[in-house]
């Protein structure tokens, strides 16, 4: 069976562990937003703050994957619990981090001369610093999310869904014909949803920014 | 220190007043400004103008409480607004900065209704704003309106910046440097489109800046900042270039003040001289008769309207045997109308023949002529005139000194 | 814009920013790390001389069985970052040199897509395909991967280097190579650096999942607990692992801390 007549065979299973390993990165992604950004918002101004989250998120991101998951399955036993903490805290880095330097871009003329026409703290956050600190923001969201996606395979150690479980099962079967397939399988399974999801942050990028920063 | 002369004879109300405003900032010895009183009067551009470092944005930033004051009192239209709630006194005070910070991610429209919608406008009604702000910084609204800051020029965002601080009507415009970062054909394009607009909005206008030209251009008063804020001369620009209160004032001034003031009289301001001049026409015996009467060596001939048309003089009546006067002599290209300034006035004698620029009305017809004895004349006057003013509020203030004592 | 400013504002696009640090860290700051991996040795250690190990946990939780783990480890993490970066950062700066510019864009996206493609699958490959097992088969898959992150590093890092700078300094009479040698890459030593600590972080994560593949390392004592069904092996495995990279981490940023040149 060649490696296309295999794809074709297991077509279902490629679409399922597609779902599953896109659902568990997707969801990871979305938490790891919405946490990183608040951090970033929360830390940006004050330097002490600001260090020590990021050393916080560098430290997560510094723990292997491998261990992580290892040491997840004591609290949240098997399954795709332990991989969505691990992958949430493998995601805040890049996300806190250009939250940070997003805002801290900011040109202090814009931020002053709304301050000069009267908005509040929140009005600034949220109709200027935001807005114009977004395009670095989602540029963090897009790189966890291919980073993501390759760790998101190592899950499948502690059962979690997604091609990891094509990428072991061949591992077990090293030296029958199908084990090449199966690592092959899961390897482009990973690297068409990379594609996906890269395209569909470019698209979001392209439609949530205003065309006059873009 | 020489005490500081503060403007004494403004009629208007004050609009901005501060109090012994004081700010120190954590960390410096001295006090960034110290104990400031300065009245702004309603309705007119206020400069305040010194050295960098003297703490005149630091004071100008006070009054929108951008930053806030370590002690004194900040009263605006009568109320005490030293500790009322900062964003809704940012939204009465209008606010341009030297880089402008259009906010780049919105249009041009959005920008210049921010005010109004923080104010909780409709937004028919803040469409119907945007559209009158941009055209009255001469911008047609349907050209400029949805697009976005990096589509304009300097000067096209400057404007769009005024038009901005000016959103919701406000009173009061604080304006830091709002020229500083144009280029200078531009800037002066700019400045003069900017005077022509509080002609008809009548802001009280608080403005920084640190190029004493552009003070005297736009100040209907100034205030001369030395370290500290301190004032060093609150006046008339008039008064500041003829009679500075002390040496920092002239040294800030610097050289050429007299010829900085004559930028600030006109030429209607003073008597004109009439000299003999010739309708087109006039007969040989007729020419030489006023040239006889003349201290040139020509006289002016008009046309039938009045207008001048040449300088024409005996040699050229010789020369020219019986042709008619307009094909002799030269054409009088030295011509300023009434309402030119006195410098404009001297820069055309200095480079016009027989020394005199001719002075016309705006259909061109002639008025008289101003030579270098009356501009002469003219500053002598202006110089005692405000030596007898600055004595006069000097006497005012000390009296005053002794009225409060006990 | 010009178009060079808009390839850089595009290759910007790619990548994590880094905030910059406005002040080094303080002494605390230095110590804090150190003293909890002493503190989480030192209670592993409490904890499992507490316990009575079976045999099989007995043959994977000894003294010299985890300390031949830990050294593979350190070596394979050494020689592949080693390897990674004589490969990453010449090929770095080949590629942010003029000539590239048309096609460095589409070379980054495919950079940043390759960062996805799975560690465990590169490692994975190797023995299923060529039945390439043991420690080389682990370097090479190691280089492979951190290849991408650290050339990533090093091309932006290049190009940040600002224009203004390179052409006062050929302005000045530098030839090409002398702006390379004595303003860019001195300029970019902060972000080589970066480089450095990327791969060594990397690799020391990657290495973890060459016990698969018959390579050693720390790797082995969880893959160990995992088959053998022994909790305390495997969470002992997981903890030094941890406590490995923080500490090559620790140390890689003590070293850059104090390479970077003054005033930068």
């Amino acid at each position: 069976m060649n490696f296309f007549e295999f794809l074709v065979a297991r077509s279902e299973d490629m679409l399922e562990l597609g779902l599953g390993h896109a659902a568990l990165v997707g969801a990871a992604v979305l938490i790891a937003t919405v946490i990183g950004v608040l951090l970033g918002i929360a830390t940006y101004r004050k330097e002490k703050p600001r260090e020590a989250i990021l050393a916080v998120c560098g430290a997560f991101l510094t723990v292997p994957s491998f261990a992580l998951f290892v040491l997840l399955i004591g609290p949240l036993g098997l399954g795709w619990k332990p991989v969505l903490v691990a992958l949430t805290m493998y995601g805040l880095l890049p996300i806190v981090r250009n939250t940070i330097t997003g805002l801290r871009e900011v040109d202090p003329a814009i931020v002053e001369s709304a301050l000069g026409m009267g908005m509040s703290r929140r009005q600034r956050l949220l109709r200027i610093e935001l807005p114009l600190a977004w395009p670095v923001i989602i540029t963090g969201v897009r790189v966890t999310t291919l980073v993501l996606l390759g760790i998101a395979a190592i899950g499948s150690i502690v059962l979690g869904p997604g091609y990891g479980e094509f990428i072991f099962t061949g591992l077990a079967r090293v030296g029958t014909p199908v084990a090449v397939n199966l690592v092959l399988a899961g390897t482009l399974g990973v690297i068409v949803l990379a594609i996906l999801f890269d395209l569909a942050f470019y698209l979001l990028r392209k439609i949530t920014t205003s065309q006059g920063i873009r | 220190m020489t005490s500081p002369t503060n403007a004494t004879s403004h009629d208007g109300r004050v609009m901005i007043r501060l109090e012994e405003l004081t700010k120190k900032f954590p960390g410096q010895k001295q006090n960034a400004v110290d104990s400031l009183t300065l009245d702004i009067p309603e309705g007119d551009i206020v400069v305040l103008v010194g050295p960098s470092g003297c703490g005149k944005t630091t004071t100008m930033k006070m009054m929108n409480r951008i930053i806030e004051p370590s002690s004194g009192r900040i009263i605006l239209d009568g109320e005490d607004v030293t500790s009322s709630d900062p964003d809704q006194l940012r939204r009465r005070i209008g606010y341009v900065i030297q880089q402008i910070g259009l906010f780049p991610h919105q249009s041009i429209g959005e920008n210049v209704g921010t005010v109004p919608k923080l104010l909780g406008w409709d937004s028919k009604r803040i469409s119907t704003r945007v559209d009158e702000l941009l055209e009255m910084v001469n911008m047609e609204p349907s050209q400029f309106r949805n697009r976005y800051p990096k589509q304009l020029s300097g000067g096209q965002k400057q404007r769009v910046g005024v038009a901005r601080a000016l959103g919701a009507d406000p009173d009061v415009m604080l304006m830091d440097e709002p020229f500083g970062a144009i280029d200078p054909i531009t800037r002066d394009r700019l400045q003069n489109e900017f005077l022509r607009l509080q002609s008809e909005v009548r802001k009280t206008i608080v403005f920084v800046t640190h190029d004493i030209d552009e003070a005297i251009k736009m100040g209907d008063r100034i205030a001369i900042l030395q370290d500290g804020s301190h004032i060093a001369q609150y006046d008339t620009p008039e008064q500041i270039l003829t009679a500075p209160a002390n040496d920092f004032v002239a040294d800030f001034i610097g050289k050429g003040a007299s010829l900085k003031r004559l930028n600030l009289s006109r030429v209607a301001d003073i008597g004109l001289k009439q000299l003999p001049t010739v309708q087109l026409g006039t007969d040989r015996e007729g020419v030489m008769a006023a040239l006889r009467q003349t201290e040139l060596s020509a006289v002016l001939v008009l046309d039938g309207e009045g207008r001048p048309l040449r300088w024409v003089g005996a040699e050229d009546l010789q020369r020219g045997g019986g042709r008619p006067l307009d094909e002799l002599g030269l054409a009088p290209e030295a011509a300023v109308e009434a309402r030119a300034t006195l410098s404009d006035a001297l820069n055309e004698l200095i480079t016009a023949r027989y020394s005199i620029t001719i002075v016309v009305d705006s259909r061109g017809v002639y008025q008289g002529v101003v030579d270098i004895d009356q501009i002469n004349d003219a500053i002598r006057t202006m110089r005692s005139t405000a030596v007898a003013k600055a004595r006069e509020s000097l006497t005012d203030d000390s009296m005053a000194e002794q009225g409060r004592l006990p | 814009m010009t178009s060079a400013a808009e390839a850089r504002k595009h290759d910007k696009d790619q990548v994590v920013s880094t905030p910059a640090r406005t002040s080094r860290r303080t002494l605390t700051g230095y110590l804090a790390l150190p003293v909890i991996l002493a503190a989480v040795c030192l209670a592993m250690y409490l904890w499992i001389s507490s316990l009575e190990l079976d045999s099989i946990e007995a043959r994977s939780l000894n003294a010299s069985s985890l300390a031949i783990a830990t050294w593979e480890h350190v070596q394979l993490t050494a020689v592949s970052t080693v390897i990674t970066l004589l490969i990453a950062v010449p090929a770095g700066i080949i590629l942010t040199r003029p000539f590239t510019g048309r096609v460095r864009p589409y070379l980054l996206t495919l950079l940043n897509l390759g960062q996805a493609v799975p560690t465990i699958a590169i490692l994975v490959l190797l023995a299923v395909a060529w039945l390439f097992l043991g420690f080389q088969a682990a370097i090479v898959g190691l280089v492979l991967y951190a290849i991408v992150p650290v050339l990533l590093n090093t091309m932006v890092g290049l190009e940040q280097v600002d224009d203004s700078i390179l052409e006062a300094a050929r302005g000045m009479g530098y030839s090409k190579m002398g702006a390379l040698r004595k303003i860019e890459l001195p300029l970019s030593v902060p972000i080589i650096l970066a480089g450095v600590r990327t791969a060594l972080i990397i690799n020391v994560g990657t290495a973890t999942l060459a016990a698969y593949i018959n390579a050693g390392g720390l790797g082995e004592i969880i893959v160990a607990g995992l088959s053998t069904n022994r909790v305390t092996v495997q969470i002992v495995g997981a903890a030094l692992t941890a406590v490995l990279a923080l500490l090559i981490d620790y140390i890689a940023g003590l070293a850059e801390d104090m390479l970077r040149p003054e005033g930068l």
